[in-house]
Formats: C-alpha cells, structure tokens, sequence
C-alpha cells in the first residue's frame, strides 16, 4: 500500500466490507475483528462505527490526513454463506493473498451470490416448524396442518417483499394466513392437538436470529445497535402477533 | 409440555427444526449436518435436564453451552464461522412460544373488559416476557462463553492452512485483535 488514494480506496472496500457483513446477519464482534486484520494487512490506521442504518469508517496513513467514509446497510434478510464467505476473504486478505482490487471484486461476487431456490427453502421451513411442532408435543394432524400453512405463509411472505411491500404488512399477512391454514385442525375436528398447530403456525416467522444478535451484541458493549436490533426483532414479532390476532378473530367472526 | 415425547424424538426433531431454520438463514450446504447434529445434541440436553429437576433457564444456558463448544470444535471441520453452526442450532430453543405469548397477553390488555382481566393479563404479559427475557440471556450467554475461552480457534475457522496453536506471520496479533 503506498499513498493516500490507495488508503482511501482500502478504506472504501472495509466500509463496504463491514455494511456487507452486518447486513448478512454477523455480530459486531466479528465484523470489528474481520476488518481490523485486514486494515493491518493494509498498512493503515482504521476506526470502525457501526450504527444501526449504516457503518462510517475512518482510515489514517501514516500519521496524514484522515478520512471518513460512510457504507449503509442493506437489508436483504440472514446469510450466513454470505458471512462464511467474506470471513475466508478476510483471512486471503490478512495473509497476504488477495489486494484491495482483488478484495473488491471478490465482495462483489459474494455480495451477488444466489441463495437457495425459493421452493426448497419453503419445504425446509415447512419440515423445520413442522418438527418444532413435535417439541411442543403436536400430533400427526397438528403437524401436517403446520408444514402447510408454513409452506403457505413462507411462500406468500416471500412474493410479498418480492413485489417490495413492507416487510412489516407481510409478515402480519403471512403470519394471518398461516393462522386460519392452521385453524383446519379445529374446523374439522383434525387430531387432538389443534392448539399446538395454531401456536406453532407463526413460529417460523419469530426473528430468532436478530434477538441472538442483540444480545450478543449488547454483551460485547455495542449498546446502540443491540437496542435497534432488539427493537427491529420486537417489531416483527409484534407484527406475528398481530395477524395471528387477526386470523383468530376472522375465524371467530365466520 | 415436553412430557409426552421421549429424548430420542426430542434429538430428531431438534436437530431437523434446526437444519431446517438453517436453510432459511442460507446456511451453506456442507454445514447443514453439523448444524443438526449440534442442535440435536443441545436440545436433547435441555430435555433431559428440564425432566431432571432442572429450570427452563438453567437447562437452555446447558444445552446453549454444549452447543457453542460443538460449534467451536466443527466450525473448522465445515469450514465456517462458529456463528454458521451455533445459531441456527439455538433457534428451536429460542422461547417462540413465551415471546408470542407475550404479545397475545398485550393484545388481551388492550381489549380487557374489566380490572380482573387487565390484571392476568398484565401478569401475563410480564411472566412471557422475563421468560423470554432470561431464556435468550441464558441461551446467548451459553455460546459466548466457548467464543471467549477459545478466542483463536473460533476466530481462524475459516483460515486456510490454518493449524491451531501456530501463526505465519505476527502482524495478526498486533493490539491483541486475533490473540
């Protein structure tokens, strides 16, 4: 790394860097120690801020000017592919293996990386709360009716933020539909656990991740982006709530 | 609750609710059984030590313990972050149920009809949330021990060539970031 241009170019790719790895779903804690060994491995002085809606990075070099440089934070759900993959370019970067240039490229191929298809997450999370209303001690019925109305709510939570309403409406939607897909069991007298379904039904929608975030977060002192993560999980499980709410009394009302 | 299924299915279902949650959170491939397996190995933890006397907290800190030393020890293995492995695996004991609880029993506080009603409610609505309250504590406290006691082999995880207890080059342990 020679001259400032280089050291504001670097510190460009660590303020992306780091938004990319907090939008991802990591902790603060991890994307303060990936960036830290890569400005090492740069050769200049950084300051990290990680704030709830974006992350301000500020790079020195040797004893210069410093610079300010701002990345915001995108959302576009957990991805922890995305965070195994820009955690081993951290490490390419520390040893020496990759440069800035080719550091840049890299996050931009990871960042445009595909998830899983649709339709097999949607069975995934259909199987996972199915099983999760076993734990809570559903029967046969309870689950078959939670893996339908979890491929159901899942599927039309996706399309929903697919077609860019808020996240918030659809999760309330999601939640709803799920809720009276579930009621089937006490519509048709199905098994002899339909409480458990219409409780299990929006489990899946529960923002497990984000509260773990939170409070690690909170342990490793970063008080301000453990409380709007924490807020952030509230509000959506707020919004469970509700259409779960609404679904219960649209059943009561027919 | 848990009464009517045995520990084996507690170890099946845990572990596929798991893999399941995984895939949602685009967990790579190659990580989904470790992801299971851990979860299994957890929640089947929980459930013993809940049938055994133990508390709902007590038992999730255990079982959230078990979970973050197995994720530290296989996030080499599968190549990933300990985070990859240990956070899917935590979300089926995450008390759902407590925190869904929680916000029924506002909604029930908003629409009582009568002081008596408004007061379970309200009972309601703080027993749910300490509950989920000290659950996630205990869970997230649980993994952040194993974090702490093994720094260097959670965080090189995804090091190539990495082989615990040496370095190639110290300028990584400069101000004690990767030491």
């Amino acid at each position: 790394m020679a001259g400032v241009d280089n050291a504001e170019r670097a510190g460009r790719f660590l303020a992306l860097y780091s938004s990319g790895l907090l939008s991802s779903g990591a902790t603060t804690l991890r994307t303060e120690r990936n960036m830290l060994r890569m400005a090492d491995s740069f050769g200049i002085d950084v300051q990290l801020t990680i704030l709830p809606m974006h992350c301000e990075v500020s790079v020195r070099k040797d004893k210069g000017n410093g610079r300010l440089l701002f990345s915001e934070q995108y959302s576009r759900g957990i991805n922890f592919n995305a965070i195994t993959a820009m955690s081993r370019m951290s490490w390419k970067v520390a040893d020496g293996r990759l440069t800035v240039e080719q550091a840049e490229r890299l996050l931009s191929f990871v960042k445009a990386q595909s998830r899983y298809p649709d339709w097999i997450v949607a069975f995934a999370a259909g199987v996972a709360n199915a099983s999760f209303c076993r734990l809570f001690c559903g029967d046969l019925w309870a689950m078959a009716f939670v893996f339908l109305c979890t491929v159901m709510g899942f599927w039309l939570k996706r399309c929903l933020i697919h077609r860019s309403v808020d996240v918030r409406i659809a999760v309330i939607l999601a939640g709803m539909v799920s809720a009276i897909t579930a009621s089937g069991c006490y519509i048709f007298s199905l098994g002899a656990t339909p409480d458990v379904a219409v409780a299990a039904s929006v489990l899946y929608l529960v923002p497990g991740i984000p509260f773990i975030n939170a409070f690690s977060n909170f342990m490793h002192g970063h008080y301000v982006c453990a409380a709007a993560i924490f807020m952030h999980a509230i509000e959506t499980t707020a919004c469970l709530g509700i259409g779960l709410f609404c679904g219960v009394m649209i059943l009561n009302n027919l | 609750m848990l009464t009517q299924i045995g520990i084996y299915q507690d170890f099946i279902f845990g572990g596929l609710a798991s893999a399941g949650f995984a895939m949602i959170a685009n967990v790579r491939l190659n990580a989904l059984p470790y992801c299971g397996f851990i979860a299994a190995a957890g929640h089947a933890l929980r459930y013993q030590l809940i049938h055994n006397g133990g508390d709902i907290v007590s038992g999730s800190f255990c079982g959230a313990l078990v979970i973050g030393l197995l994720a530290v020890v296989c996030s080499r293995m599968a190549k990933s972050p300990a985070e990859s492995l240990s956070y899917p695996a935590l979300l089926p004991m995450i008390p759902g149920m407590y925190a869904y609880k929680a916000v029924h029993a506002a909604i029930g506080c908003m629409q009582a009809a009568s002081q008596d009603m408004f007061e379970h409610n309200l009972y309601l609505l703080q027993y749910n949330s300490m509950m989920t309250f000290f659950v996630i504590s205990s869970l997230v406290l649980g993994i952040t021990l194993p974090v702490f006691a093994l720094k260097k082999m959670t965080f090189e995880a995804t090091r190539k060539n990495y082989r615990h207890g040496t370095t190639t080059n110290p300028i990584f342990y400069k101000n004690g970031r990767d030491s």
